[in-house]
């Protein structure tokens, strides 16, 4: 048995994913990369893979990180020259690493997400609305009818323009744990934007360790 | 407006990024799947955009459609893309920003297309094709198009009486897709070198065998509104449209497109076998995709092959209208254990027979019991079974369900149908208690977790079958059977499905419509008639109302016992099975008579003389036995 540690992109192509399916894509393309999956045990077995931090559909990702495990003790090389013809058009595959059996998974070692939200047309008083947001004691915001704050949430956030486009963009630092999340797309209703104007990118996971 | 050079993909494609975070499971129209296929559209000169006139997750599962566009694809010249009807919420954001309906390729709209195919396989689509032709800003009547607009094909089983949709499609696909559509595409090509008219494309397709171009006739009738015949308007067209078959099934396709998100059927469908020889009196099906062609073990088991590795399945859909009657099926099955066992790869077989052995080969494909096993007696009675050729005895059908439950099966589905005119409610009420005593059977070998299934679907009368004359069931006596169904069998363990009777009735009348009800089809779509066939969204309102804004009456489609001597407006379609042969069989009906499996030996429905000189061209022959002297 070995474990091994994907680090991979979720691109435009499969920007409208969920992460269930996101988890059967990845089932299928490593079935199709002929790999000796290890299933988990019960009435109706499911490949071992664990995904550290669901996706929300309609966002795209770059270093996503999974874990998945096989039955036999494989180069690295030839898992990845196995895998790399087998990805979707959505996927894209940085790199893989062994990590030992017993480390803890990694959903429990996540406490921050990074994102880069682009805004598809211009939002004039940007600037302002970011002060705002960051003025604030408090966001309150709704979720299946349940009351959060976001602004405990909220480490981090700043504007980039890109030039000569002059097209705007926020990266923001949000906490996520095994208790608590914001969602990007929270933060830019709270500021007074609909969502749909912007795309959201995860940049990458932070977490309470160094991961090998 | 100019719709071409308005939408590019480019800008279709920028509308869509705020558009499709906007509505539910936006994946069903972004593509990029794995495994579609992007061709360079400036270098490839035939563009054909094949539709499925129901939402993508319906669709994708349509394996007519995977078909073409795996046979389309694999020529230099031309190019297949998808596009499917947008669900309620994604119509309503295309008509708000004005933006066509486009293929989930390319993103072009679907009028920059050369070619628009639709697969029709059952009737309660047609509203979606109007719907679909008018998000494309198309004519919707084929008179009104011209050389600038794609041309407007459709095929599939319902097409086999295409007169209903005759106003609205170019030129219908009579039969088996597979070769036609290359004649189709080569006769295009000439055509657009040629710079000639509309008309003279018409002309060309019209000498393809199997191609019926509807605007080449006119429809008569008589003063008591029966249909009188067809007056060609082109001289060059042909008087009967036979069917087109493939003499053998070309290579199965694998490399299938696998969604991102989740669709109906999650699987990889094979096709074992093409036709069936029961004869089954109600079963449109049956009859019109004779003669039985099979696919090798050899083939299947080295389809099954390619397809996981190219898609990633892990289960497979041996598809047949009757997979008990494939020649080599215990070989079939001992090979897929040999190669598969260990492969966590789950292999369905529907359609089994109802006997023991179907119970051994669910057996040895390992399938897992929670799936539950399914059989389809259709009626319970004798003299029901006799009436529509399905002569099963009810001692097998209790010895083979026997077999199941000891086998570890605990929930055994049962498929029935109510609604011919001929039956009774002691026949019903033999569903109800037949249900019961397999209920009993089942609480004696597996105990309380036993769950039964009764799904009752209600008869439909098809055209070129031998219940063509027949008229449907009242609204009063299906639902009084229905009543008597939910009387009977509630309770414990026990669940019961049914119909809504108006769906079957819209179905009933468009299958075996005549031109006239283009204009009734309108009007409903016009009055916000689509998606049909989904039981919450029909608005049988609209058809009424379309109904009697034609002058035109429901129940003279469905409720009319037709005389044998009644010309149909599908009698130009020749399906290759004789009209004398469904008239017999229509009388054996009447007399109880059954038919066996022509397997057996041969009945002389035509099959065989029709299509014997490509029989004999292919140097190949078929299932069908020689010829039996009765």
């Amino acid at each position: 048995m070995m474990r091994v540690r994907i680090n991979f992109d979720k691109t435009e192509a499969m920007r409208f994913t969920g992460h269930l399916d996101l988890y059967r894509t990845w089932e299928r393309t490593l079935r199709r990369a002929g790999l000796p999956l290890a299933y988990s045990q019960g009435f109706k077995p499911h490949p071992r893979i664990q995904i550290a931090a669901a996706l929300p559909l309609g966002f795209t990702s770059s270093n996503d990180l999974m874990d998945i495990w096989l039955e036999d003790e494989l180069p690295i090389s030839l898992i990845q020259s196995c895998i790399l013809p087998a990805l979707p058009p959505g996927l894209r595959l940085n790199s893989l690493t062994e990590v030992p059996l017993n480390q803890p998974a990694l959903q429990s070692l996540l406490t921050a997400s990074e994102y880069q939200i682009n805004f598809l047309e211009p939002i004039p008083d940007l600037e302002q609305r970011v002060q705002a947001l960051t003025n604030q004691s408090s966001i309150p915001i709704e979720r299946r009818g349940k009351k959060h704050d976001l602004r405990p949430l909220l480490l981090s956030i700043e504007i980039i323009i890109h030039n000569p486009e002059g097209q705007q963009s926020l990266k923001t630092l949000l906490r996520t744990d095994a208790t608590l999340h914001a969602r990007p797309d929270e933060l830019v209703n709270a500021m007074g934007i609909p969502a749909e104007k912007a795309l959201f990118h995860r940049l990458r996971l932070h977490f309470n360790q160094e991961l090998t | 407006m100019d719709s071409e050079s308005v939408f590019t993909p480019q800008l279709i494609q920028k509308k869509l990024l705020s558009i499709l975070p906007t509505v539910q499971k936006p994946a069903r129209y972004s593509g990029g799947e794995l495994n579609q296929v992007v061709k360079d559209w400036q270098s490839i000169a035939v563009h054909w955009c094949l539709v499925f006139p129901d939402i993508y997750d319906i669709g994708m599962s349509n394996l007519g459609l995977a078909i073409l566009y795996d046979l389309i694809n694999q020529r230099s010249d031309a190019l297949a893309e998808r596009a499917f009807a947008p669900w309620v919420d994604m119509e309503t954001k295309l008509r708000q920003n004005q933006l066509p309906l486009y293929s989930l390729e390319t993103k072009h709209p679907l009028s920059a297309f050369d070619i628009i195919g639709f697969s029709l396989p059952y009737e309660s689509l047609y509203t979606n094709v109007l719907n679909i032709l008018d998000l494309a800003n198309l004519e919707l009547w084929s008179e009104k198009r011209a050389e600038q607009h794609p041309l407007i094909i459709a095929g599939g089983h319902a097409t086999y009486n295409p007169e209903p949709m005759a106003p609205f499609i170019d030129a219908f696909v009579i039969g088996e897709g597979e070769e036609v559509v290359q004649e189709i595409i080569d006769v295009f090509k000439a055509w657009r070198k040629s710079a000639s008219s509309r008309a003279s494309l018409l002309r060309q397709l019209a000498r393809i065998d199997g191609i019926y171009i509807p605007s080449f006739y006119k429809a008569h009738y008589h003063l008591n509104g029966t249909f009188s015949h067809l007056e060609k308007r082109e001289e060059s067209a042909p008087t009967t449209i036979s069917k087109r078959i493939v003499a053998h099934l070309p290579p199965a396709p694998y490399r299938f497109i696998v969604p991102y998100i989740e669709t109906v059927h999650e699987r990889i469908p094979i096709e074992i076998m093409r036709g069936c020889t029961r004869g089954c009196r109600f079963c449109h099906a049956g009859m019109v995709t004779r003669p039985i062609r099979e696919r090798s073990v050899s083939e299947i088991i080295e389809t099954i092959q390619k397809a996981v590795q190219a898609t990633g399945y892990n289960e497979v859909g041996l598809l047949s209208l009757s997979s008990s009657d494939y020649t080599h099926i215990a070989d079939l099955v001992k090979e897929i254990q040999h190669h598969f066992s260990s492969d966590h790869l789950s292999i369905s077989l529907p359609s089994l027979r109802i006997e023991t052995f179907s119970v051994e080969l669910m057996q040895a494909l390992g399938n897992t019991r929670r799936s539950g096993f399914t059989l389809a007696p259709e009626a319970a009675t004798e003299r029901m079974r006799n009436i529509i050729n399905k002569p099963i005895s009810t001692q097998d059908l209790l010895q083979t369900t026997q077999a199941i439950f000891e086998n570890g099966w605990s929930t055994l589905k049962l498929y029935f149908m109510i609604g011919h005119p001929l039956e009774t409610l002691a026949d019903v009420q033999a569903i109800a208690d037949l249900s019961k005593e397999v209920l009993a059977l089942g609480r004696k070998i597996v105990g309380h977790r036993v769950q039964i299934h009764v799904s009752v679907s209600t008869f439909i009368p098809k055209p070129h079958t031998p219940f063509q004359w027949v008229a449907c069931d009242s609204i009063e006596n299906i639902q009084e059977k229905i009543n008597l169904l939910q009387r009977n069998l509630r309770g414990k363990n026990l669940k019961l499905t049914w119909n809504p009777p108006e769906a079957t009735f819209l179905e009933a009348w468009l299958s075996r419509g005549d031109r006239r009800l283009g204009e009734v089809i309108y009007l409903a779509w016009k009055e916000g008639a689509k998606f049909d066939a989904w039981n919450d969204h029909r608005k049988m309102d609209a058809w009424y109302q379309a109904f009697a804004d034609c002058g035109l009456q429901p129940e003279f489609y469905t409720h009319r016992l037709r005389p044998i001597t009644e010309a149909f407006p599908w009698d130009h379609i020749d399906i290759g099975v004789r009209k004398k042969y469904l008239i017999q069989d229509y009388q054996k009906s009447l007399q109880e008579q059954t038919r066996p499996d022509c397997r057996q030996g041969c009945y002389a429905c035509g099959i065989l003389p029709k299509y014997n000189s490509l029989r004999r061209e292919r140097g190949l022959t078929w299932k069908c036995p020689p010829l039996k002297i009765l």
